[in-house]
């Protein structure tokens, strides 16, 4: 079983994904984020990471359930996941951050190019795996690419907008070198 | 409920309906708007607007998401806005009824986890704009996430948390809460 394996769903609210739709004709209002609203599923080790009213909820890695699945502005969130990764030096940590709510993956890379990876909720460390670099980076890129197929399906054009822009340089730079 | 985008004549119309809605409640005339704020802003005061706040987030009774709630600026003078935004309960929510209906009352109903700004003592719908004002007031070194996109936070009760506003690519505030602090705990 992967050690750290992201899964997202774009889900962007009607009237969002009708503007998705339109552009250019119309612009992403209020925020390129807002729009590409989803969710993102992360198991780290032999966990998921699921929330039941609120609360943290333990569950098996790969679960179906709905409570693995967290809710945020998901393009900006993979704009967050995608940098954090890909500034990762030797020695270093860095964080993404959950855009609506208390909690964040962080992400130290050691000498010999292992990564611990760790779930912080609310300022905690709930989970932490250790897996190598590569396997996080083409977790990544394989959630960019999970996002910007279902983006690109709604409307092709969108491809033309700086951020999507932005993201396929994040997904090339992180296949190319997982 | 499903709110149509409105066309640009309509977000202007929303804007003049806000500034009307903030002259018949009495708020007092705005000497100037500080530097930075842009020709959107000036159709309104920059001190509270607190016409729309006692509506509950999940009211019936639609307001146009494009209505200006408050506007701020921060520590280099760009001018962020607090937008009426939509809380329906459902992923793409955001603005001021997104942070009145979860991050202050609470209502979680799209799954993940959440915090209220009741946990820093934070009880009212004022209390929640001036904190959120303080935040994007104090931090003079937001952390930039991506495009333009920035994420200012203010550390409470002696850094036990910190009040997270992120704000959008063109100035919207999108949503704000409580958080743990930075520095990860053990």
């Amino acid at each position: 079983m992967s050690g750290f394996r992201l899964r997202v769903r774009l889900d962007p609210a009607p009237d969002h994904r009708a503007q998705l739709a339109a552009y250019p004709d119309d612009d992403l209002w209020p925020d390129f984020a807002v729009v590409t609203s989803g969710m993102i599923a992360i198991d780290l080790g032999p966990h998921a990471i699921g929330y039941r009213h609120g609360r943290l909820t333990p569950l098996p890695a790969g679960t179906a359930s709905p409570a693995a699945w967290l809710p945020d502005y998901l393009g900006g969130l993979l704009h967050r996941l995608a940098s954090a990764v890909r500034q990762l030096q030797p020695g270093q940590s860095t964080t993404a951050h959950l855009l609506d709510a208390p909690a964040a993956l962080t992400f130290t890379r050691e000498e010999d190019d292992q990564v611990t990876v760790s779930y912080v909720s609310a300022g905690r460390r709930i989970y932490t795996v250790r897996v190598p670099l590569a396997e996080v980076r083409a977790a990544v890129a394989g959630a960019l690419d999970e996002f910007l197929t279902a983006l690109l399906a709604i409307n092709p054009r969108l491809a033309g907008h700086p951020d999507v822009v932005a993201l396929q340089a994040h997904r090339a730079a992180l296949a190319g070198s997982a | 409920m499903v709110l149509p985008r409105p066309a640009g004549w309509l977000r202007l119309a929303s804007l003049l309906a806000a500034a009307l809605l903030v002259a018949a409640c009495g708020a007092s005339a705005s000497p100037g708007n500080p530097p930075g704020f842009g020709p959107r802003s000036r159709l309104i005061t920059p001190t509270p607007a607190v016409a729309a706040t006692p509506r509950p987030a999940s009211s019936p009774v639609g307001i146009s998401p494009y209505t200006v709630v408050r506007t701020y600026a921060d520590a280099r003078g760009r001018t962020i806005t607090l937008y009426y935004g939509r809380a329906v309960g459902r992923r793409g929510d955001w603005g001021w009824a997104h942070i009145i209906g979860k991050h202050l009352k609470g209502e979680w109903l799209d799954g993940g986890p959440i915090t209220t700004f009741g946990v820093i003592g934070v009880t009212t719908p004022e209390a929640v704009q001036e904190i959120i004002g303080r935040a994007v007031r104090e931090d003079g070194q937001p952390d930039d996430v991506a495009r333009g996109r920035r994420e200012y936070r203010l550390p409470v009760q002696n850094g036990r948390y910190e009040v997270l506003t992120v704000v959008g690519s063109d100035g919207a505030i999108i949503t704000a809460y409580p958080d743990g602090p930075r520095e990860v705990r053990r």
